[in-house]
Formats: C-alpha cells, structure tokens, sequence
C-alpha cells in the first residue's frame, strides 16, 4: 500500500497477489470519516462499464455513491442519479458524498485474469 | 406555469454508458420519464410517472411511482422482467428528483440545471415528434 497526501488510496497491482481481497482504505476522503470500505466480491461479477469513462482520474468528476455492489446489479437510485446529473457514481449504498477532484477511482478489470488486476488510483 | 410540454430526449456517452432519456410532459402536469440503461449486454429500463410544475425557469418534479426492468443480458440470470419500485427504491427516487431543477428553454432545447455540491450541472434535451 502506497500513500501519499492527501491521496484516497492506492495500490500497486504488481505488489498484490490477490487484489480482489485486499481493498484497504488508505486516508480519509476529503474529510469524510470512516467512510465504508467496500464488501470485496470476485471481478468477474463486476460490471466496470463505467471505468470507459474513467481514461484518467481527471475525468472522474468527483460524486460517488460507494457501496457493496451485488452480482449484475447497478441500483436505480444511481442510475437515476446518473440521469439528473450526468455523474459517474458506482455501488448501491444510498450516501452520496462527495469526494475532490481527483480523489479516488477504482477499476477492476473482468476477465480471466486470475483476479489480479486492480488498479485503484487517485 | 412556463408551457414546456412535449417529449424531451437526452442522449448520454457518458462513462461509456449510451444511456437515453425521454421525459414526456403532458400539459395536463403529469408526466413519464424512461430511461434506458445499458448493462450486462443488455438494459435496464426505468420508468417514473409523477407530476411536474414549471415556472419562472424552474422546474419541480413530484414522483408518484416507478417501474423497473432489466432484458437482453449477456447472462439471462441478469434479467427481470418489469417489477415496481420498491420502497427504498421510491424514497430514493423522491430523495434525487424533488428538489428544485432550473431551466431554460431555447428553440427545441430544454437545458434543466442542478445544484450539487460540486457546483451547477446542465442536462440538455432535444424536442422529439410524436
């Protein structure tokens, strides 16, 4: 685990075996305490459509809905969040907070890949 | 009341998400909203029905109800067929549309606007025919 300040969290996949297991949250985000760390679930079950989106964290603009994701799901509060918005959000969790520009973008790439590409920038 | 009765439509890439939708206003004041949402090699489609009153360059939604589907996933055991919002779902739904949309209507545009957190957030639609 690498951490830099005021950086969300940040992994380096190369030094991670098993990285589906191993989700770790590194700071605060933006002042949000003891934010949720999300429940881990295989990659191949992740819909990461979103991550198109997501070239570089820059693109990222900064409202994420952060929860356990459930096999084949996107709940309909975040895509209708999505719709009113035009935000990117990920998870099921109804909280919504924001985080900064830049703050925290995750990626798991689904495939058979042996579940060690995760990539988690900021 | 501001007269922006009619079929609205937005088409987003956003996120690598072709999503599209459609707000039917009736100028009755009632009106549909469907969304469609690409997902898992197929979409979801979602509906919301409720009440709208426009005036003065602002909008304000009323959702009553919504249905929800999802169809043509890669995985079938993805699909379900058109089921109500659940409760949570409902409060959700109340909890992100009735707040208080800005907007501004130009020619065949309606651009609506947000205020979120991260500052102002424009949506525009395109009027379709019938």
């Amino acid at each position: 685990m690498i951490r830099r300040w005021h950086v969300g969290f940040e992994v380096d996949a190369e030094t991670v075996g098993d990285a589906i297991d191993v989700v770790e949250v590194g700071d605060h985000l933006c002042g949000v305490v003891d934010g949720a760390v999300v429940e881990t679930v295989v990659a191949e079950v992740l819909d990461v459509g979103f991550a198109a989106g997501c070239r570089g964290a820059g693109e990222f603009v900064s409202v994420v809905a952060e929860g356990a994701i459930g096999v084949g799901q996107v709940c309909v509060s975040v895509i209708i969040a999505h719709a009113v918005c035009e935000i990117v959000v990920f998870g099921l969790r109804p909280e919504v907070f924001c985080v900064g520009d830049r703050s925290v973008m995750a990626l798991v790439r689904a495939g058979n890949d042996g579940r060690e590409h995760l990539t988690l920038s900021t | 009341m501001s007269d922006i009765s009619g079929i609205w439509q937005h088409a987003s890439a956003y996120g690598g998400r072709n999503m599209t939708i459609r707000h039917t206003l009736d100028p009755s004041g009632s009106y549909h909203t469907e969304m469609v949402y690409p997902m898992h090699g197929g979409q979801q489609n979602i509906h919301h029905y409720g009440t709208y009153h426009a005036n003065d360059g602002k909008l304000r939604l009323q959702f009553d109800r919504g249905e929800t589907e999802m169809v043509g996933c890669t995985d079938p055991a993805n699909n379900f067929p058109m089921r109500p919002f659940t409760q949570d779902e409902i409060d959700e739904a109340k909890g992100l549309l009735e707040q208080d949309f800005g907007f501004e209507l130009s020619g065949d545009t309606l651009t609506t606007t947000i205020q979120s957190p991260m500052g102002e957030m424009k949506v525009a639609y395109k009027r379709q025919d019938d």
